[in-house]
């Protein structure tokens, strides 16, 4: 065990059948923090390529006493569900349930969320229902475009298997046929039901209208953008938002380079920063 | 079925998930599945697969642990300076050791994924309680006949001009030279490698020629071996029966099998890629557990006989 890690907890949390694998981090009694931090996982492909992030961000953050939640959304990851059975709105439900668990567990006053892509926009939609409002929600490189993002999936799907095939996808149409039987209801491996896409398709922005938070921390390739977007949908968030260019521009929704772990430490660092500095007992 | 979360292994540095058949479901079969980590993707594998995988041989009453192995997923680092390989058989044999203990199983197939299939072979070599392995998309050597496939392929691609022709011509030559050069290699090493897995070394991988014998004593060991390949890398691997022609692999016996999946791409992709990749891999543990029942049932045909034999025979020796 890490001399700064007091307990490291699996267990399943959940209820109505939804079981649900969660990962509690507990910092050492000297170090403790009265503030946890959950972390809300990418949706698909993308929750696999960030799986070390997480983990990594959840080890750094516990060094710095904070209480920490990793979990898998029903239906995702090593929880129950089949994969058709993830959504946004379940999804949403099973933020503000692991929220409250992770508060009576911790016993922490204060409750911050980091999230990645659509974990960055799950816990956006789940900021004005949570036990208590967030210090600070973490939101890098947030989904707010949701009939984008699934055009983007639809197309990494596609240019995924073009590529691991190689000469074979131009020689053989039977094998789009074969792993392309339904174009658009699948992506890198995970399906889209038509529940998600529907809910995919109302989220435009919508996300950052229902944001309830005392401060917004955006790490995103496209800052300026994000900016504009902030300005345009919720001015009165600026005041509350800190905007920093991720300074990378990762693509997470591929299965290439499947066995490299990304874990950029910048943001790692700017993260635990900024939760230092609204944490009311630093 | 039930799954239960768990910490094992040195100071609880493992993380892993047990999946039981429920009590009521089916008789239990005398196996247990062990999954682990491919390359850097958490135990839950690429796409969920090792999940999937878990949930559905569990209605067919195998117990399944899919864990991290140090360092990986969820998992701690292990302190004890001990090599990958070295490290992961350990983890390997301790994750045994639970499923054992939770499950009561006292046989397992260990499915290597990709590189998972090194810490595969090495365990099975060593722990008799490894009763069959799955090899995936690993292991995969040219043989001359894949190598005018995959050529086959690339004319197929950009047509049959001057340019491709001469790209014929350059490729063939790489061919001849690379097999003079195996000729070589192994006129003057034909002595030294023997062994399968024995002079195993991470810095110099073993030849096909010790992963072939290897394979196959793990078979006379009373395993079972089975390769599978993806068909996306047509350079590595492209029609059935190229592990066996590769590795030399002479098994009598029908417990060293492969099978080239060739629709299907490393990773299992799609849906239809994943399903038809757990049909293969639940097929095979189906057929092991059948076997462990065979050989259950003759053990148990035998101890009955043995008294009887024993006790006619001291009769015969009164007499």
């Amino acid at each position: 065990m890490r001399p700064w890690l007091a307990a490291l907890t699996p267990l399943h949390i959940g209820r109505n059948g939804r079981q649900m694998f969660a990962l509690y981090l507990e910092p050492t009694a000297s170090a403790r923090r009265g503030h946890a931090v959950l972390l809300c996982n990418p949706f698909g492909q993308e929750s696999i390529r960030a799986q070390r992030l997480y983990r990594v961000l959840g080890d750094r953050l516990t060094a710095a006493g904070f209480h920490v939640l990793r979990f898998d959304y029903y239906g995702s990851g090593d929880s129950a569900g089949e994969d058709e059975a993830f959504d946004l709105d379940g999804a949403t439900a099973d933020t503000l349930l692991a929220a409250d668990w992770l508060l009576q567990r911790s016993k922490a006053q204060q409750l911050s969320c980091i999230g990645l892509r659509l974990g960055a926009t799950i816990s956006l939609l789940a900021s004005a229902s949570l036990p208590q409002m967030p210090e600070l929600l973490g939101l890098i490189d947030p989904v707010l475009d949701g009939p984008a993002y699934l055009a983007q999936l639809a197309d990494a799907n596609e240019r995924a298997l073009a590529r691991t095939y190689d000469a074979r996808w131009s020689v053989y149409p039977r094998l789009h046929a074969f792993n392309l039987p339904s174009p658009g209801s699948e992506t890198l491996g995970f399906p889209l039901t038509t529940q998600f896409r529907d809910q995919m398709a109302q989220l435009s922005n919508t996300a950052l209208k229902q944001t309830h938070a005392s401060r917004l921390l955006v790490l995103t390739p496209q800052p300026q953008r994000f900016k504009a977007d902030l300005l345009a949908q919720v001015p009165s968030l600026e005041a509350h938002t800190v905007i920093f260019d991720a300074d990378s521009d990762i693509d997470w929704a591929t299965d290439s380079a499947v066995n490299t772990a990304i874990v950029p430490m910048h943001w790692i660092k700017r993260l635990i920063n900024n939760l230092t500095e609204c944490t009311v007992d630093a | 079925m039930r799954e239960q979360l768990l910490r094992f292994g040195p100071q609880g540095s493992l993380i892993g998930t047990i999946t039981q058949p429920d009590a009521d479901a089916v008789p239990s079969a005398p196996l247990g599945l062990v999954l682990f980590n491919s390359g850097v993707v958490g135990r839950v594998g690429p796409h969920r697969i090792n999940v999937k995988l878990a949930r559905r041989i569990a209605e067919h009453g195998i117990p399944t642990i899919r864990f991290d192995l140090h360092g990986f997923g969820d998992s701690q680092h292990a302190d004890n300076g001990a090599d990958f390989n070295e490290q992961s058989v350990a983890d390997l044999r301790q994750a045994m050791d639970c499923l054992q203990r939770q499950a009561g199983v006292q046989h397992f197939t260990l499915l290597g994924f990709c590189s998972g299939a090194i810490p595969s072979y090495l365990t099975a070599q060593t722990d008799p309680r490894v009763a069959a392995i799955v090899i995936y998309d690993a292991f995969a050597f040219t043989t001359v006949k894949s190598r005018l496939r995959y050529l086959w392929l690339r004319l197929r691609r950009h047509g049959f001009g001057l340019s491709a022709g001469s790209r014929l011509a350059r490729v063939l030559l790489r061919t001849l030279r690379t097999g003079l050069r195996r000729g070589r290699s192994m006129l003057s090493s034909s002595t030294a490698q023997d062994s399968g897995n024995q002079v195993w070394d991470s810095d110099a991988p073993p030849s096909r020629h010790q992963i072939g014998r290897g394979l196959e004593q793990i078979v006379a060991n009373g395993a079972r071996v089975l390769l599978l390949h993806a068909g996306d890398d047509f350079s590595a691997a492209n029609y059935p029966g190229q592990a066996r022609a590769a590795l030399h692999l002479q098994d009598l016996s029908g417990n060293l099998n492969e099978r080239f999946l060739e629709p299907i791409d490393h990773a299992v992709t799609s849906l239809v890629a994943q399903r038809m990749f757990l049909d293969v891999v639940c097929e095979e543990l189906m057929a092991t557990a059948d076997a462990l029942r065979v050989q259950s049932h003759r053990t148990a045909d035998e101890r009955k006989t043995r008294p009887a034999r024993q006790v006619s025979g001291s009769a015969a020796t009164r007499v």
